[in-house]
């Protein structure tokens, strides 16, 4: 009877032993959550802080990074001579927008001239599509980096052309625009054309469909907000419409697909 | 101490009590009470054990081993930055070309270019005296540019004491944005030439210390450079009337009973600066510019080693 005692007593202590063990395993495990919960807190605080100041830079940051480019003599007699005019009657002629949309795009780079007008049409301060973009660059009184900026695009109306410069920067543009940029930017624009094309596409009689809606936007002033559809007319008439249906479901389909 | 501790600790007092009590009592009662605590203590100690089991377990369900977490949230917190990162990388890009912008609006402001074009060349002027300092044509250039150049006669003159005059005592830099005019123009370019040249003397007499000794050591070093590439000829046309002009003054005032005392109280220009001697006198002379040099030699002390070296130069061409 002893012996069983001494037994009891000896197993009783190891369960106690036993029954320590695991809550002192419990309680490391609730200091290190504890520990991570803090560093998750510091982390977010750290966050926040850097999301923050990303943020200002984005509204502060409408400036400008100076750059300059060397021209042959004769091109810089040109180039003097067209900004000279500009500055007096805030125009250039066709000759000069051509000569110095060579000479810039020869330095800046083609690419770099995309990033740029894309750039142009962001409005930092609330992280959108910047909805003045579009009246700037065809402004009567543009600027010069507007007029630029049209001088170039109209390059891209023909539609060879149009499809060899999406071939060729597709890769890198879909790299440097992430998705987000894209939801909070570009996707509306982007669905909305898509689905008015669709709709043209529809109609039995797209001239008297073409008709009601131009009438309705002369007559009420909504243009605006018939911009989609007139888009696409726009873009029958450059014949570059079928070309830029397919660029922008690619654009719709590559984004959706991520 | 724990909860978990303090038990344990409990239960081996418990223990040790129980082991005491079984070797030390025979009766049969007692041993079957502590058979019966002992029993119970086993109960509990297993019951106690199973709780702590069961809530470990559910802590590592719940919780799980929690060591890849901090890698996790890193890796969040990337995908947060690429956001912004992906709009300043456009910004940047519209930001370039704003900077083109401006460079081809500044190409279109001739003006700014023109000043700069004219720096440029003044820089080099003033720089081009300094390579040839003490060279023939630098002396050349020095006696020259104090006078003005007739190109009818082509020859220099000088225009009463003005001369003397573009090198005043102390200088004002001329504003640097004065437009000469186009530079091409051969009648312009001599006129800017010489203002570049005046000023990098001027530059020049400035950096030079007028004490008396100083001005007499001056004097020694340079004369014969004077000597030897200013002509009497020119002396006698360019110089000779102001240097005679000014011993001459000198002689008068210092002459004059209570010159020192005058001349302390006018450093400056002034009204009653000309009465002294008498009105008269200075009236009779070209130019005003001649007393007050004395002036300020005499507020200088330099004066009696000034009208030494002029009175040298006098001798000098006179013979």
């Amino acid at each position: 009877m002893k012996k069983a005692i001494i037994i009891l007593g000896i197993f009783g202590l190891g369960l106690v032993g036993v029954a320590y063990y695991f809550s002192h395993e419990s309680l490391k495990i609730l200091e290190r959550v504890e520990e991570e919960e803090h560093i998750k807190e510091v982390i977010l605080e750290n966050e926040t802080i850097a999301d923050e100041s990303a943020r200002e830079e984005l509204m502060y940051g409408n400036t400008f990074i100076y750059q300059s480019f060397d021209l042959a003599q004769s091109e810089y007699a040109i180039v003097n001579h067209c900004m000279q005019n500009f500055h007096t009657n805030g125009k250039l002629d066709a000759f000069c927008l051509n000569t110095i949309l060579d000479a810039l795009v020869g330095d800046f780079g083609e690419e770099a001239f995309i990033n740029a007008v894309i750039g142009s049409s962001i409005n930092y301060d609330n992280l959108a599509l910047d909805h003045t973009f579009l009246d700037n660059l065809f402004s009567e009184r543009a600027s010069l980096a507007n007029a630029l900026s049209l001088g170039f695009l109209n390059r891209y109306r023909n539609p060879n052309r149009l499809q060899q410069a999406f071939d060729r920067y597709k890769a890198n543009v879909f790299r440097s625009v992430p998705k987000s940029l894209y939801q909070k930017v570009f996707e509306k624009q982007v669905v909305e054309c898509l689905s008015a094309y669709k709709e043209i596409m529809e109609q039995t009689n797209k001239k008297t469909f073409f008709e009601g809606i131009y009438f309705k936007a002369d007559t009420q002033n909504l243009h605006a907000q018939y911009w989609k559809y007139t888009f696409w007319k726009r873009r029958e008439m450059e014949k570059n419409d079928k070309i830029l249906y397919a660029i922008l479901t690619e654009i719709k389909n590559h984004y959706s697909a991520q | 101490m724990t909860l978990a501790l303090k038990i344990i600790l409990a239960s081996a007092i418990f223990y040790t009590l129980i082991v005491v009590l079984v070797t030390q009592s025979k009766r049969k009662s007692i041993l079957l009470t502590l058979l019966l605590l002992s029993g119970l203590f086993f109960v509990g100690a297993s019951f106690y054990a199973y709780i702590e089991y069961v809530g470990y377990q559910k802590r590592v369900e719940k919780y799980g081993l929690h060591e890849l977490g901090a890698i996790e949230i890193i890796d969040k917190d990337l995908s947060t930055e690429n956001e912004y990162a992906g709009f300043k990388y456009f910004q940047d890009y519209r930001n370039s070309l704003s900077g083109y912008e401006v460079f081809l609006l500044e190409m279109g402001l001739n003006d700014s270019d023109h000043f700069s074009y004219q720096n440029t060349l003044r820089d080099e002027i003033m720089q081009n005296m300094e390579n040839e300092e003490y060279s023939e044509t630098y002396w050349n250039t020095t006696f020259n540019i104090a006078f003005e150049y007739n190109r009818d006669t082509k020859l220099y003159q000088r225009p009463n004491y003005n001369a003397l005059y573009v090198v005043p005592a102390a200088f004002e830099y001329p504003d640097h944005e004065v437009d000469f005019g186009d530079l091409n123009d051969s009648g312009n370019y001599s006129f800017f030439e010489r203002s570049c040249q005046v000023l990098y003397i001027c530059q020049k007499v400035k950096t030079i210390d007028r004490s008396a000794q100083s001005i007499t050591n001056h004097w020694k070093s340079n004369k014969p450079y004077i000597y030897t590439f200013f002509s009497k000829s020119k002396y006698d046309v360019l110089c000779k009337q102001v240097v005679d002009d000014l011993i001459e003054i000198h002689d008068t005032i210092t002459a004059t009973q209570n010159y020192e005392e005058f001349y302390q109280m006018y450093d400056v220009s002034d009204d009653v600066f000309l009465d002294f001697p008498s009105s008269a006198y200075t009236s009779s002379f070209e130019y005003s510019w001649s007393f007050s040099f004395w002036d300020r030699r005499f507020a200088e002390n330099n004066a009696s080693e000034v009208y030494d070296i002029l009175k040298e130069i006098q001798n000098h061409y006179t013979n």
